[in-house]
């Protein structure tokens, strides 16, 4: 009896619940096979006339979608309609943070080539496992729309399952686009239900109104994401650059977006909450696309949607730059830039809520929409300064702000030469006194670097920053004031120097003559200069247009470049020959894997990581592939890295495959450097079989994979013009020498742009019987993987021995046994603009001799060709080398090192003497500033930072004139090392010191 | 697990003697000091939380926490206050339900959120059906219904669940309690209605020291209803009394095998009791003129 009504109950709720799960539905909530996610955004409507919509797969021969990030390829698709084109990835071309297709790959305008997009990915945090992994992807055509629904789950987890769809309509100005997520997981949720915008670091400036906002957005970690999230109505991003698209994002289901934007990512959806166990969010939206640089295309389309939308009214703000200028040149990025915030001129700026920024016409008139009825201030900046502020009341209809006079500017012309004929240089613009340096100072609207005199985007092409590419006479715009202009064309020619007076208005242009010599005798015979680690615009974190990379690099006189683009490729082989430059320049096309997608690396592993950087080249350039030849490289430790790359063509014989940077930090939680990601511990040694610890997968082939995470064959050792952390870099690389796996060095400038990093310097002087007009690249590639080379930023050291054959040995990987009575013969040349005041002779990684009193001095004219040579002097092998020991042997020249000491106790520097006391402790870390007395522990767990050689307090001497062209960065060589085999049985490595 | 039960349940009958009007397990309890499975569970709504097979008139006021910690990125942090109310049906029902009047649940994530609001409301009811001198078996059911709506957004989750109830009496200092129970749960809205049913046992042993004091250690045990196997959880109360009709509950639960990710859950409750009581210490006759 009892079991029968127990019986009759369950069946009863059985019953109800499934009448009750019946209930009308939405979309996809309940999870049906065949369901569609409805329309975004029904209340908003845009007219056009002659309005249309298409989609379609992309399929090879198509005329795909361009621009600076552009990446359709066949097999994507591409929704286009009157205004805009949307191309949407394929589910098996998954890009940047996607751990599938699906996402957004390019966003661009109708009729321009200006896809400014990197990726839009849907994701509900920051956690690997909460980003959209899609399974399903179907194409609708309606009457009237065209849309594509993909549907899946986040990353790893089934039941969290969610679908977006992207919808176009004829006329739209704009993407729409709805997310359905569902919780059929058992337990809560933290959501952000909403978009990721992977904005790259170097391209997009994310824009928001809100009070003290605008371009100024938050900074934030990990654990201080939640501080970061911020309302604002709309979310715009400005590429800032031409051909370029802005974007706005605006929300259908809630009058405010949510989330956090920085240069690098935004992630913006209606809010954070918690999502209950069948519980659902829907998130609608409107990713619109404005024409040209900066937000304000974007934001006027916002703006309409808001109106619709939200009832929210706009008025139209005019205005009319003005200028003394005998003929103003507006309209371009910098001239000038129109914020327009609300409050008053009165208001401290943090105080204003900035609602629009937009760059005049040609002819200086601006036009921008705000809300009505507010008082606003309008700030007009030119080159990073501030120039104008004028208060203005707006009402409901259009209005006026009449004139807006702005400071005139002057004009510079660069005159450039190589040995006398018009060619291919770089120039660097300095204040040539403070006062200048003040009046000119400024970054991009307030962000990325701030430069002086900031004469374009500091990532874009030329001029960028303070930095300008020449090739014949050259004009350009910038503010008044006394500048010096330096120019460069590689660290083996003579520097140029010219002051220019720049003054307002329609004066004569200052004109400046930038005259250098090729230095015939510095670079060795049978050397090729070579730049392994170099990027452009394809990259996800640079925005220089390939045209512009190439100037740079033809301007470095480097004779061999690997180009690296992060995740992707690009063949620069058409603007090499656009500039007639073929014979001048071998270059191999690579790719730089960069890990975004975290993973756990073993699954008792912490926390999840990305394996670093990791460079390959060359690969075949494919303009149509879905990375350009590269290849996915997420998710996969090194030695499967390396497979893939095998798998799409690579030849691992004749190729390439380097280590780039091998110990530091994080950027965005990403691991920039393998060593640190298993944590290597310079004071033991490698284990050498795989024992479940991340460590111990340094020597670890993978699953899958026919390489060993080891099978790499170079490793930089310089990385970056500054020269930064080339301590910790060749502490690694001597540890690893010590042990006796023995990998080639070499030194990449890692340049993304005319910022920061000089492409070229350092570079790797290669000994190799290829020429640049026969280029040979197995044979290049093989004297690179062997060592017989150096990296330089300037001194150029030759580093010979003979063996017991009588031969002469540099460096090279490969043992020998030295002749009886062998020498050590090292010649040091350089530049007469590069200070070589000292050479440093490492034994097993210990400096052995700092050689001082026989260098010679500096010539006393940096700017001429001649004296070069430094130091010619010979030792005895012996007097270094223990007679009967092996060992290895390395040569370094140029600027004294600073100190800097391991306080963690993992035998790589971390901390300088960054209080200047003589001594390098505690008190030298910068996270120990409120201590007051030593931590008890002998090994520090905060250090750092690392001390670099102080800058020149004033504009002169050796050390400015170096870092004028070679910006922070430092006069600096190593060789690769001699191996030293006495007695012909191998090479003994020392071990571990 | 149901024929184990069923076995369970036949030995206990098997153990009463022919009449079962004698004192039985439940007089034990006929003053405030709680009794029964821990009230420390981590379903939603109380939902298959093992009920006592001696009812009782009372009230009581429940502070309850939960706590998850899923190292590096994930916590959770619960607090609910809630109020319980049974009533004795005559010597053998009882009629009870439970509100969370507050509830405040906060995951702690990179991105974290929290909500506060009302939670939960459940009522059930239960009925003895047999009484011995070592053994008490009862049934009970209830209700949870969808009450939590700052919690949920787009969806009312309803909740029942029925078990099979035992109360065993080994020694008049020592009972043990069972049950045997389902459980079934679904949403109703837009969303998903995602059915679950599961089964759940909880056994436990209640030590009774002093008539004011009682220890009870359980196990609770669920399958099926979110995985294979639901959870193992070890729960512990320490039952406290005036000796008449106040009682205290200081109960905890702690999972340590299936699938459910909580650490722990932690009960305090304070109760009164209503209707007849046999007081545990008599109170102290008049002197005698």
């Amino acid at each position: 009896m009892l079991r029968t009504r127990f019986l009759f109950l369950s069946v009863a709720l059985l019953f109800v619940a499934a009448a009750l799960s019946g209930c009308k539905t939405e979309g996809c909530l309940k999870g049906d096979d065949e369901c569609t996610v409805p329309s975004p955004c029904e209340a908003v409507t845009w007219e056009c006339s002659d309005g249309f919509v298409e989609i379609r797969t992309l399929a090879p021969g198509d005329d795909f979608p361009g621009g600076l990030s552009a990446l359709g390829s066949p097999g994507d698709i591409l929704l286009a309609n009157d205004q805009v084109q949307v191309v949407i990835e394929a589910l098996d071309h998954p890009h940047y943070l996607g751990p599938t297709g699906g996402g957004v790959l390019d966003l661009l305008t109708a009729d321009g080539d200006d896809d400014s997009l990197r990726h839009i990915v849907q994701a509900t945090g920051v956690l690997p496992e909460e980003a959209a992994y899609y399974t399903d992807l179907r194409i609708i055509e309606e009457d009237g729309l065209v849309a594509v629904q993909v549907s899946g789950h986040l990353d790893s987890r089934e039941n969290m399952r969610i679908y977006t769809r992207y919808e176009l309509r004829p006329c739209d100005a704009g993407l729409r686009v709805r997310t359905e997520l569902i919780n059929e997981e058992p337990d809560p949720s933290s959501v952000l239900l909403a978009d990721g915008h992977y904005n790259g670091n170097r391209q997009l400036l994310p824009f928001s109104p809100g009070v003290g906002r605008g371009y100024d957005q938050p900074s934030f970690g990990l654990s201080t994401l939640g501080d970061a999230v911020l309302p604002a109505p709309f979310v715009a991003f400005g590429a800032h650059s031409d051909p370029a698209s802005s974007y706005a994002q605006v929300s259908c289901t809630a009058e405010m977006l949510n989330g956090f934007r920085s240069t690098e990512v935004a992630l913006d959806g209606d809010g954070t909450s918690l999502l209950m166990p069948r519980d659902w969010r829907v998130f609608e939206r409107l990713w619109l696309v404005g024409d040209g640089a900066s937000v304000g295309a974007a934001a006027d389309l916002a703006f309409e949607a808001r109106r619709q939308l939200w009832g929210e009214e706009w008025a139209t703000l005019t205005g009319q730059l003005t200028s003394t200028d005998p003929n103003p040149v507006w309209g371009s990025d910098l001239r000038a830039a129109v914020l327009v915030s609300e409050g008053t001129a009165a208001m401290d700026r943090a105080e204003r809520t900035p609602w629009n920024h937009t760059l005049p016409e040609a002819d200086g008139t601006f036009s921008m929409r705000v809300p009505a009825g507010r008082d606003y201030v309008i700030e007009v900046e030119a080159f990073g300064v501030a120039v104008a502020t004028l208060d203005v009341s707006v009402g409901a209809d259009e209005t006026s702000a009449g004139d807006i006079s702005v400071p005139p500017i002057g004009r510079m012309t660069l005159n450039g030469s190589v040995d006398g004929v018009e060619d291919h240089l770089q120039a660097i613009i300095l204040p040539a006194d403070d006062a200048t340096e003040e009046a000119v100072t400024g970054g991009l609207f307030g962000q990325m670097h701030d430069c002086g005199p900031l004469l374009g985007h500091p990532h874009g092409g030329s001029p960028g920053c303070n930095r300008v590419l020449i090739d014949g006479p050259t004009s350009i715009q910038m503010l008044p004031g006394t500048y010096d202009v330096f120019a460069i064309a590689g660290p083996f020619s003579t520097i140029a120097a010219q002051r220019g007076v720049v003054v307002e208005g329609g004066g004569e242009p200052a004109v400046v003559e930038l005259h250098i010599e090729t230095i015939t005798d510095l670079q060795p015979a049978g050397t090729l200069t070579g730049d392994f680690h170099v990027h452009g615009g394809a990259s996800f974190d640079s925005n220089m247009p390939h045209y512009d990379r190439m100037r740079a690099i033809l301007a470095s006189r480097l004779e061999v470049v690997a180009t690296t683009e992060h995740d992707s490729a690009w063949d620069f082989a058409d603007a090499r020959a656009a500039l007639d430059a073929d014979e001048r320049l071998a270059l191999m096309v690579g790719t730089e894997n960069t890990g975004h997608i975290l993973f756990k690396l073993l699954p008792e592993s912490e926390f999840p990581k990305v394996v670093g950087h990791w460079n390959v080249w060359p690969i075949e350039f494919d303009d149509e592939g879905p990375y350009n030849g590269a290849y996915w490289d997420e998710k996969a430790e090194p030695g499967l890295l390396m497979t893939r790359a095998l798998e799409s063509g690579w030849d691992p014989d004749e190729g390439v495959a380097q280590l780039n940077h091998p110990i530091g930090r994080s950027q965005f939680a990403r691991d920039l450097a393998w060593g640190s990601t298993i944590g290597v511990n310079l004071t033991q040694p490698l284990p050498s079989v795989f024992e479940d610890t991340e460590v111990s997968l340094f020597f670890r082939t993978p699953p899958g994979a026919q390489f060993s995470n080891a099978d790499y064959d170079t490793q930089e050792v310089m990385n970056g013009t500054n020269n930064g952390n080339f301590l910790v870099y060749r502490a690694f690389w001597h540890y690893l020498l010590d042990q006796g796996i023995l990998r080639s060095g070499t030194a990449n400038s890692d340049s993304h742009s005319l910022l920061e990093n000089v492409v070229g310097l350092p570079l790797t002087l290669v000994w190799t019987d290829s020429t640049v007009a026969d280029f040979d690249v197995a044979e290049f590639n093989g004297a690179l993987k062997d060592g017989q080379a150096i990296g330089t930023t300037g001194p150029v050291i030759e580093l010979t021995t003979t063996d017991s054959a009588g031969g002469t040995r540099g460096p090279s990987l490969e043992a020998f046994t030295p002749g009886a009575g062998a020498t050590l013969d090292i010649r040091v040349q350089a530049a007469p603009w590069v200070p070589v005041p000292e050479v440093r002779i490492y034994v097993n990684g210990v400096l052995e001799r700092t050689i001082t009193d026989e260098l010679a001095d500096q010539p006393a004219d940096p700017f001429a060709a001649g004296p070069l040579e430094r130091l010619s002097m010979s030792i005895p092998l012996d007097d270094v080398l223990a007679a009967g020991d092996d060992g290895w042997i390395s040569v370094e020249a140029g600027w004294p090192l600073e100190p800097n000491a391991d306080l963690d106790c993992d035998g790589i520097p971390d901390t300088g003497d960054n209080n200047r006391d003589g001594t390098i402790d505690w008190r030298d870390v910068e996270a120990n500033a409120e201590l007051e007395e030593a931590p008890d522990d002998e090994c520090l767990e905060d250090t750092g930072p690392l001390t670099d050689p102080e800058p020149p307090a004033e504009r002169d001497g050796s050390l400015y004139l170096f870092q004028a062209v070679a910006p922070e960065g430092y006069p600096l060589a190593f060789t690769n090392p001699l191996i030293v085999d006495r007695d012909g049985d191998g090479f003994d490595a020392p071990g571990v010191r | 697990m149901a024929r184990f039960a069923t076995l369970l349940l036949v030995a206990a009958s098997l153990a009463l003697p022919a009449s079962a009007q004698a004192d039985g397990p439940c007089d034990a309890h006929a003053f405030g000091k709680p009794t029964g499975p821990v009230q420390a569970g981590t379903n939603e709504g109380g939902l298959g939380l093992a009920h006592r097979v001696c009812g009782r008139s009372e009230v009581a006021l429940d502070v309850g926490a939960l706590l998850l910690v899923d190292l590096p990125f994930f916590a959770r942090l619960g607090a609910q206050v809630r109020i319980d109310g049974s009533w004795a049906w005559g010597p053998r029902g009882e009629l009870f339900g439970s509100w969370e009047a507050l509830r405040y649940d906060s995951l702690i994530a990179p991105l974290a959120s929290s909500t506060i609001g009302v939670g939960h409301l459940n009522v059930g009811a239960a009925y003895r059906f047999l009484d011995s001198s070592h053994a008490s078996l009862g049934a009970n059911a209830k209700l949870v219904l969808p009450t939590a709506a700052p919690l949920y957004q787009g969806v009312w989750p309803v909740g029942i669940d029925a078990g099979l109830a035992a109360q065993l009496q080994a020694h008049p200092k020592l009972q043990f309690h069972l049950q045997l129970g389902v459980l079934h749960s679904f949403g109703l809205g837009k969303g998903p209605a995602q059915p679950r049913i599961g089964a759940a046992f909880t056994g436990g042993v209640e030590w009774m020291p002093a008539p004011q004091f009682g220890l009870t250690v359980d196990v609770q045990t669920g399958f099926g209803y979110t995985g294979p196997v639901d959870l193992v959880a070890a729960a512990l109360a320490l039952r406290f009394s005036d000796g008449k009709r106040f009682g205290f509950e200081i109960g905890a639960a702690v999972p340590f095998a299936g699938r459910e990710r909580t650490n722990v859950r932690l009960d305090f409750r304070a109760s009164v009791r209503f209707g007849p009581i046999t007081p545990a210490v008599p109170p102290p006759e008049e002197a005698s003129p």
